[in-house]
């Protein structure tokens, strides 16, 4: 009973906190790999996709999980492994093709990765993802001093495409009026008011997607080109399909 | 579509797809700055059903619309009859009850009823109140004097409120009034007139003791007819002790001749029975007169008989 409270507590504490979330799963992580094992009939290793969908799934639950409607590690333990069997349904496509790790029948012991020549060289590819990272940890700590977090800003986001379409407006008369971004990182706060008047968007809209707002403004301002050229690619992929 | 992973923890990653919305997805090993391409998202959260916030005014309406189904609900229940009390003095009144025993309505079955009640206000008095009450006024308007006689008449369809309040009423009429006057309690809606008296417990208080219950009997047409029926009785008594005084001289002579006159009494009364009471008393008193001439008729003409044979010899 006692330890049943104090799980609640902590599956609360993870509802509210990203870190406490991360904590929980790292204490349960046994628990997780016993209930994968139960489906996939194998003990998991660290590497194993299995065991990255059942971590999910735990996350998933302790997110959706309303005390006073029974114990947490029940509802745990049916997600992880709904989610298994999801997953497998989900590569049941790919179950006739071969893996590149295996080597071909009647040859060497070279796998055919390893005959397979690489198209892009992974080691050009090093410094894209270094800066990448290095520009992502920038826009985080910008976040930060807004007092938001990227998990944050994923759970701000807006689920309909009209809700998303009504942002995207906002972010392009933002674009046009650069003053608007510029106030925005000098005084902290996002012109609510300026926003929904020039883009002719609800403000009850804007104001429900506050923190959503204030990412995607603050990624086009100065000195994040990865993450623009991301948003930007998809928009001409998407001008060039229309 | 293609992902650009922004975040990683343990059990998820957060992801920026293509349109610039950014997800949850599973950590599928993946590192920050990383496209991919097939990720597993996050199921929509379900959050639970929060309360609808309300403007004000639609919490005020709300509010005011309970309280006027409950004012509603509540005067219905109230204005329900669950029955009547009459009260004869002279002047005759009934109160109609709810189950609450709170007097509902008030009305005045003779003039000197509407005359007691008008003027009077019995909203939110119960009955007991309002019985004391236009007792006291009856009094004070010169109805009812000392010895005079209050008849209490409770109807209801609930038996056990009837004779509760029938109890009730006459204990606190009595109380109210002292010894003063004499209450009377009767059950009208059966055959039987049920008198419960305080001064007289005996059963000898009948309703021919008391002018003033003369005068209430006088309305009661039930009852009336009670005491005709007792009258038509008692006339039948006294046509049967005149029968045995006119036969009692010739009891040893005429005995085929009572036989016939008994049988043809007990005939026409069968007849007569199904006649009204009234002209069954007259018809008897007739018949008897009749045959008393038929005797005497008789004995004269065997008196004449027996002088020719004294005679003869």
């Amino acid at each position: 009973m006692q330890e049943e409270h104090v799980m609640i507590k902590m599956v609360s504490a993870a509802q509210k906190d990203s870190a406490a979330a991360d904590a929980l799963i790292e204490q349960y992580l046994p628990f997780i790999r016993s209930e994968t094992a139960k489906v996939i009939g194998h003990f998991p290793s660290d590497v194993e996709d299995e065991l990255s969908i059942a971590m999910f799934a735990f996350y998933e639950a302790a997110m959706s999980y309303q005390s006073g409607k029974g114990p947490f590690l029940k509802l745990a333990a049916l997600a992880v492994r709904n989610r298994l069997i999801d997953y497998y349904r989900r590569e049941k496509r790919h179950m006739g093709a071969v893996s590149l790790n295996t080597a071909p029948s009647g040859e060497d012991e070279q796998t055919m990765e390893e005959k397979l020549a690489d198209p892009v060289n992974m080691l050009e590819r090093l410094p894209d993802r270094t800066a990448a990272q290095q520009e992502i940890q920038e826009f985080s700590d910008q976040l930060a001093s807004y007092g938001l977090s990227l998990t944050e800003i994923a759970e701000n986001c807006p689920k309909q495409d009209r809700t998303l379409s009504a942002c995207m407006q906002a972010l392009d008369y933002a674009r046009r009026n650069l003053f608007l971004l510029e106030q925005l990182v000098r005084s902290k706060k996002l012109p609510l008011a300026q926003l929904a008047s020039g883009a002719r968007v609800e403000r009850k809209t804007l104001e429900r997607h506050r923190k959503y707002l204030v990412a995607i403004l603050l990624a086009y301002t100065n000195g994040f080109e990865i993450i623009r050229n991301h948003l930007q690619m998809i928009g001409r992929k998407e001008a060039v399909s229309q | 579509m293609s992902y650009l992973v922004m975040e990683c923890h343990p059990g998820y990653a957060v992801v920026m797809d293509s349109a610039g919305r950014f997800l949850k997805a599973a950590n599928l090993h993946y590192q920050v700055g990383a496209r991919v391409t097939d990720v597993v998202l996050m199921h929509e959260e379900e959050k639970p059903a929060s309360a609808a916030v309300l403007p004000l005014w639609r919490k005020f309406a709300a509010v005011a619309a309970c309280f006027c189904l409950l004012l509603f609900g509540a005067e219905t229940y109230l204005m329900i009859p669950f029955g009547s009390v009459r009260m004869q003095i002279n002047p005759d009144v009934r109160m109609t009850v709810n189950s609450l025993d709170y007097v509902i309505a008030l009305e005045g079955l003779n003039s000197d009823g509407w005359n007691l009640i008008l003027g009077y206000h019995y909203t939110w008095k119960k009955v007991d109140t309002v019985t004391d009450e236009l007792t006291d006024r009856a009094e004070e308007m010169g109805y009812l004097k000392t010895g005079g006689s209050i008849r209490l008449t409770v109807e209801s369809q609930h038996e056990s409120w009837k004779t509760a309040t029938r109890e009730q009423l006459v204990k606190e009429l009595s109380a109210h009034t002292g010894d003063t006057f004499k209450v009377e309690a009767a059950e009208s809606s059966s055959g039987n007139t049920a008198v419960q008296s305080e001064e007289h417990d005996s059963d000898d208080a009948e309703d021919e003791d008391d002018p003033s219950s003369d005068d209430a009997e006088k309305d009661d047409s039930e009852e009336d007819d009670k005491s005709e029926k007792d009258d038509s009785e008692e006339d039948e008594e006294k046509n049967d002790q005149t029968e045995h005084h006119t036969e009692e001289p010739d009891q040893e002579e005429k005995t085929e001749e009572k036989e016939e006159t008994e049988t043809e009494e007990t005939k026409q009364t069968k007849d007569a029975e199904t006649d009204t009471k009234d002209t069954e008393t007259e018809t008897k008193d007739a018949e008897t007169e009749e045959h008393d001439d038929e005797k005497k008729e008789d004995d004269s003409a065997e008196h004449d008989e027996e002088e020719k044979e004294e005679e003869d010899k």
